[in-house]
């Protein structure tokens, strides 16, 4: 009988107990196939800032280091499987600080069939804009955000492309339903833990804040993606969003006063009531002949920018409007070594209250990722990252080189 | 003179390493079904090699299976059936 596809390396002719899951190493357990997988990755970051002396780092990159036990199992007609992670960071700035930073990403369970879908309980990667992530190609590299100098403290990652093209979906508890595959066709449907607003990380200073969470409410997300194949040319179109109330807004301080019984209080906020966050976005990805391009938009209000329910919101408590984008193409040389470049922006627009005028993000990234090994990528990156604000730029120029190790 | 030889030797070796990299393997999952599974896992690899390896696996085309991607670390496994 003539076979359908080529033969295959000797090494590679048989799969034992290949499972759903990625992880590199598998572990039958009676009922249960246990995996353990995860990532180590570590960069030599010089950063130059504006305004400030070159700062040298070694550290992790986008990614932690990650330590992830999964396990799956069918029970009573159902697929069930759990993940748990941890996630050390590799950075430090002094002795005596216990090796750094770590983070809890991922504990969640899920069960279901692939007759109706799965639904999963637990922490995981946000639903809103985790396909914009997942497709940013320094997701394993470095991008923006690396540490000044004497300033990694024990900071676990870098932001890549986050905040300069797309808002961090970030890892929230969830409860989500996810339809089953059909023809490419595939949706999911959440609530997730709702997030207070913050005026951190990036964008202007400023700006109300919020206390209460979503009230009596959770955050809404979902998204629906369809993947493609026609010929030669593959892809993956997508959309997402995410609604959220705002409980709790308090207009930002306008001053301090000093107590030597209370200490320091702030003077000036006022109770706003609450306000609710909209997100949404869409995405298209296509590969043809070893190219890839990638296209993403995202267009909010109260969203804020960089992260979820970052400097969402005024100084007196008003949505500020936020969007942004990025493109991005990458080619796979005949070594297998992957050259890329993206372009990405997010903006945050003033609301009234505010005392800036304009906030924008815009980063260029050149990236060379190679695979030493099929567990081993050496990486390479520039990256140049031009914050706007009020129409003054500030600049910063990073170059990355190191590797990751998955397994 | 040794020296500068010996850092030739090693930085052309290295090159040499580098000009040869390697893609993660398909592997067989069910023969008889022509079931084939393989991972694109990494910052090198993406849905765009996992579709490229499927395709010069398979000499009449493919149906994909399954795909799973976890975002801990750009982890993406594909499940993919050759036509008979």
């Amino acid at each position: 009988m003539a076979r359908g596809y080529n033969r295959l390396p000797l090494a590679a002719a048989l799969l034992a107990a290949a499972s759903s899951a990625n992880a590199g190493i598998s572990i039958p357990a009676g009922d249960w196939t246990l995996d353990i997988g995860g990532v180590v990755n570590a960069f030599y970051v010089s950063t130059k800032a504006p305004g400030a002396s070159s700062a040298a780092n070694i550290g992790t990159g986008l990614l932690p280091n990650v330590l992830a036990v999964s396990g799956s199992t069918r029970q009573n007609d159902l697929d069930v499987a759990f993940v748990i992670a941890i996630d050390p960071g590799g950075y430090t700035s002094h002795a005596l600080s216990d090796g750094g930073g770590q983070e809890n990403r991922q504990s969640f369970f899920s069960f279901g069939d692939k007759s109706w879908g799965t639904i999963k309980l637990g922490k995981d990667l946000g639903i809103f804009a985790s396909d914009a992530i997942l497709n940013d190609m320094t997701l394993l590299g470095v991008g923006t955000g690396a540490p000044a100098a004497g300033a990694a403290g024990n900071a676990t990652t870098t932001l890549g492309g986050i905040g300069a093209g797309y808002i961090y979906a970030d890892w929230k508890e969830q409860i989500a339903y996810t339809t089953p595959n059909m023809n490419g066709f595939q949706a999911t449907v959440g609530v997730t833990q709702p997030y207070n607003t913050i005026v951190a990380l990036a964008g202007p200073t400023g700006g109300a804040t919020s206390g209460l969470g979503g009230g009596s409410t959770p955050a809404f997300e979902g998204k629906a993606s369809y993947d493609f194949a026609a010929d030669a040319v593959k892809g993956r179109v997508w959309v997402s969003g995410l609604s959220q109330r705002l409980d709790g807004v308090t207009t930002a301080p306008t001053g301090y006063s000093f107590s030597t019984s209370t200490g320091l209080a702030v003077t000036g906020s006022v109770a706003k009531g609450s306000q609710t966050a909209n997100v949404e976005d869409i995405g298209a990805s296509l590969s043809a002949s070893g190219f890839t391009l990638t296209g993403y938009y995202y267009n909010g209000s109260g969203v804020g920018t960089t992260g979820v329910m970052d400097n969402g919101l005024s100084s007196t408590g008003q949505k500020r409007d936020s969007d942004g984008g990025y493109v991005q193409a990458t080619y796979v040389l005949p070594t297998a070594t992957k050259l890329g470049f993206a372009y990405g922006v997010s903006k945050l627009e003033a609301a009234s209250g505010d005392t800036f005028t304009n906030y924008k993000n815009e980063r260029m990234t050149f990236g060379a990722y190679h695979p030493l090994t099929k567990h081993v990528n050496l990486v390479a990156e520039y990256n140049n990252e031009r914050v706007t604000t009020s129409n003054v730029q500030a600049t910063t120029n990073t170059v990355a080189l190191g590797g990751i190790l998955f397994f | 003179m040794k020296l500068i030889m010996t850092a030739l030797v090693l930085v052309l070796s290295g090159c040499a390493q580098l000009m040869n990299g390697q893609a993660q393997p398909v592997l067989v999952k069910d023969a008889n079904q022509h079931i084939m599974f393989t991972t694109c896992n990494g910052a090198a690899e993406g849905w765009d090699t996992c579709a490229t390896k499927a395709t010069k696996t398979c000499n009449n085309g493919y149906l994909v299976l399954e795909k799973t991607e976890n975002a801990q670390g750009g982890f993406r496994s594909m499940t993919f059936q050759c036509k008979k």
